[in-house]
């Protein structure tokens, strides 16, 4: 899947990653920003130090083709995906305060 | 510049860790009358393994009843008899003076949460002996509840506590890192609790991503001593379907009478264990070891699955499977959405077990037994220094039954207490900028770095060591690897590369802290594991099988010595539970022979 993500530093700017997932329903946005991290780009910076992975503590919410959704519980299930803050608190990329 | 101290906060007591021991340690301290900060990495009351929690906690049921005038409570339940199954449990290497804290001290602080939420509005549900079951963000509002109406306590979230900082022989402070601003804060107090949770060395996660081990290493690295941390405790964790990889989910199906299965390897054969101890796993977390002793060998070798662990294979009807999953529902359907647990679909997992009839599962590191050495008050071995809950060590032994959940609050309560008390004539804090600034400028070289190895690639490698030879069954060989493979990699990370130079919010560079503090916690591990030339508790050696009480009825000590790591073992302290009069005896028979296991799962 093609996912598009918006980025701060050092100006505002969309980057575009391609991630090798399925598009079944099973990954979730939470796995495709680890794998972005993880393999492509570690300077990415989202919701990462104190993450549940179960839709416990609610932190790691993004916008995802405009809409506001707890990462580590939504299936990324489309071929492009466009991630933004979700909000306009932005500390940097996706993290929000 | 942020490299260095951007300001310094003045506190009596800094509590560090926002989950359960951390709010019950600032209560107990603002309590007694002390100024209390509490820090914590993640958001107070919103992280840790706190709000991992979906099951229960508890206490003994006579308190219940005659104490608390719960008459729904088993009052035949009694303080005695949770004493004796916690050492049976332990494998006789509890402290007994931090078993008679628990056991004497817990029903105060379980019943005040209790009542925390009913008044937060989400009360927790009752069951047999004195147990109350909830979810992890109903344990987060009570305490949260209980943390609003204590005066006397400011807390801040999102705060990464580096480094204990010391004025003289004591801790007087920390120096932390603010993560969204990227500042670095002094905080100087008379007296520093740690309530900052285990450590987790496996790619396999069930915990929060937070259990990095910080406050055990910080403590190790400040001089205090450790203990008990080869004893790390694994449960079933899902490895399918995808979307709930890390769920302990397949545990809490397993305790279904109905839930009828054999447990497989890759080839399909079965994975047997005696049938009065597959009689217990329905009724006491003891299953929770029987699993690592019975499944975890297939695990640690090349007979687990390609996801590395084994299979569920159903052999009960599709009624009896069911009746499994339906029972599983309507125990979690008071406080999770209906079918739901977390967030985990149990009829999605529901279908994929009836359609292919195997359920492929892990075992995920949930819980670290040792960790800091304390007294019953929560004093470690450093002056103004204290800890409680699953970053301190004693209670258990080695191998935890009893409530982990009880466990934090008990001991943080007990630590916040003493701490006040200490700084009552404890002199104020001697720590200058200097002493944060000596830290931070140290850390901020990292920066300079370039060239070295990347974090995700150290973590990676960090894991693959910890998969391989600190699993459920470890061996002397594997173990001295794992040890000298640890200190390379730590040797790796001192050139370790941080791509991005901007300090707010760095995912690298808060990644690197966090790996330095696991590493250290593992290696301790796998050092007393080497050491520990017998299997006891969940400490499994395929070259040392049976339980040697000659030898090692002790618990394994650390200390920093230098650069080096010194070893040493004491005996635990004795209490009312006589000592086993056998030298040694074979695990499987200690199992079968000892009646271990406190029934504490619901029939």
């Amino acid at each position: 899947m093609k996912v598009k993500v918006l980025r701060t530093l050092p100006e505002e700017h969309y980057d575009e990653f391609t991630v090798p997932f399925p598009t079944d329903g099973e990954y979730t946005i939470m796995d495709v920003l680890r794998y972005i991290s993880e393999n492509i780009d570690p300077t990415l910076a989202y919701f990462s130090h104190a993450v549940c992975n179960q839709g416990i503590c609610g932190r790691c919410a993004v916008k995802c083709n405009g809409k506001v959704v707890v990462a580590c519980i939504t299936h990324a299930d489309c071929e492009e995906l466009v991630l933004e803050p979700k909000n306009n608190k932005v500390v940097k990329d996706l993290l929000c305060q | 510049m942020g490299n260095t101290v951007s300001r310094i906060i003045e506190t009596e007591i800094l509590v560090v860790g926002g989950g359960g021991a951390g709010i019950s340690a600032a209560i107990g301290a603002a309590r007694s009358g002390a100024k209390v900060l509490l820090v914590s990495k993640g958001q107070v009351g919103n992280s840790g393994n706190t709000i991992m929690i979906g099951g229960s906690f508890a206490m003994d049921g006579h308190s219940a009843y005659y104490d608390y005038g719960i008459k729904e409570a088993d009052k035949d339940f009694t303080k005695a008899d949770l004493y004796e199954s916690i050492i049976k449990d332990g494998f006789y290497i509890n402290d007994q003076n931090m078993v008679e804290q628990f056991v004497e001290e817990s029903p105060a602080i379980v019943y005040e949460v209790v009542k925390w939420a009913e008044e937060a509005g989400k009360p927790f549900d009752f069951g047999l002996p004195a147990t109350w079951w909830m979810s992890g963000r109903m344990m987060g509002s009570a305490l949260k509840q209980g943390l609003s109406s204590t005066p006397g306590i400011e807390h801040i979230s999102d705060v990464a506590v580096l480094e204990l900082l010391s004025d003289g022989d004591r801790v007087s402070g920390v120096l932390a890192l603010e993560l969204n601003t990227g500042n670095f804060v002094q905080i100087n107090a008379k007296a520093v609790v740690l309530a900052t949770g285990g450590f987790q060395p496996f790619s396999l996660k069930s915990t929060n991503s937070d259990m990095t081990g910080d406050g055990v290493a910080m403590a190790f690295r400040a001089g205090a001593k450790v203990a008990d941390m080869e004893f790390l405790l694994f449960l079933l964790t899902a490895l399918e379907p995808q979307d709930i990889v890390g769920s302990i989910l397949p545990l809490m199906l397993v305790t279904m009478p109905t839930f009828k299965y054999v447990a497989t390897d890759r080839d399909g054969n079965e994975l047997t264990m005696p049938s009065q101890l597959k009689e217990m796993e329905t009724k006491s977390e003891i299953c929770k070891l029987l699993h690592m002793v019975y499944y975890g060998k297939t695990v640690s070798s090349d007979k687990k699955t390609d996801k590395g662990g084994i299979f569920l294979k159903i052999i009960g009807t599709e009624e009896e499977t069911n009746q499994a999953f339906d029972e599983t529902v309507e125990l979690f359907r008071k406080f999770y959405k209906e079918g739901f647990y977390h967030h985990n679909d149990i009829n999605k997992v529901r279908r994929m077990c009836l359609e292919k009839g195997t359920w492929e599962v892990g075992l995920g590191n949930e819980y670290s037994v040792g960790g800091i050495l304390v007294n019953e008050k929560m004093e470690t071995t450093v002056k103004g220094l204290f800890a409680g809950g699953e970053c301190a060590s004693g209670v258990f032994g080695a191998n935890r039954v009893a409530d982990a959940v009880t466990e934090m609050l008990v001991q943080g309560y007990r630590a916040g207490i003493t701490a006040a008390e200490y700084a009552k004539t404890a002199p104020a804090c001697g720590c200058g900028a200097d002493s944060g600034n000596a830290v931070a400028e140290k850390l901020m070289k990292v920066l300079d770095n370039e060239g070295g190895i990347l974090v995700n690639e150290a973590v990676r490698k960090f894991e693959a060591i910890s998969d391989k030879y600190l699993n459920c069954y470890r061996d002397g060989e594997g173990l001295r690897t794992a040890i000298k493979q640890y200190e390379e990699l730590e040797k790796e990370l001192e050139n370790a590369t941080v791509l991005c130079k901007d300090m707010a919010y760095n995912t690298e560079l808060m990644g690197l802290i966090a790996l330095k503090n696991r590493l250290l916690c593992s290696k301790l591990a796998a050092y007393m594991a080497e050491a520990r030339k017998e299997s006891r508790g969940l400490h499994l050696r395929l070259d040392y099988p049976d339980i040697d009480n000659k030898n090692y009825l002790v618990r394994t000590i650390a200390q920093k010595d230098g650069e080096d790591i010194k070893l040493s073992t004491r005996e635990p302290i004795p209490g009312k539970i006589a000592p086993p009069d056998y030298d040694t005896i074979e695990y499987e028979r200690y199992l079968l022979e000892t009646g271990i296991g406190l029934e504490n799962l619901q029939d």
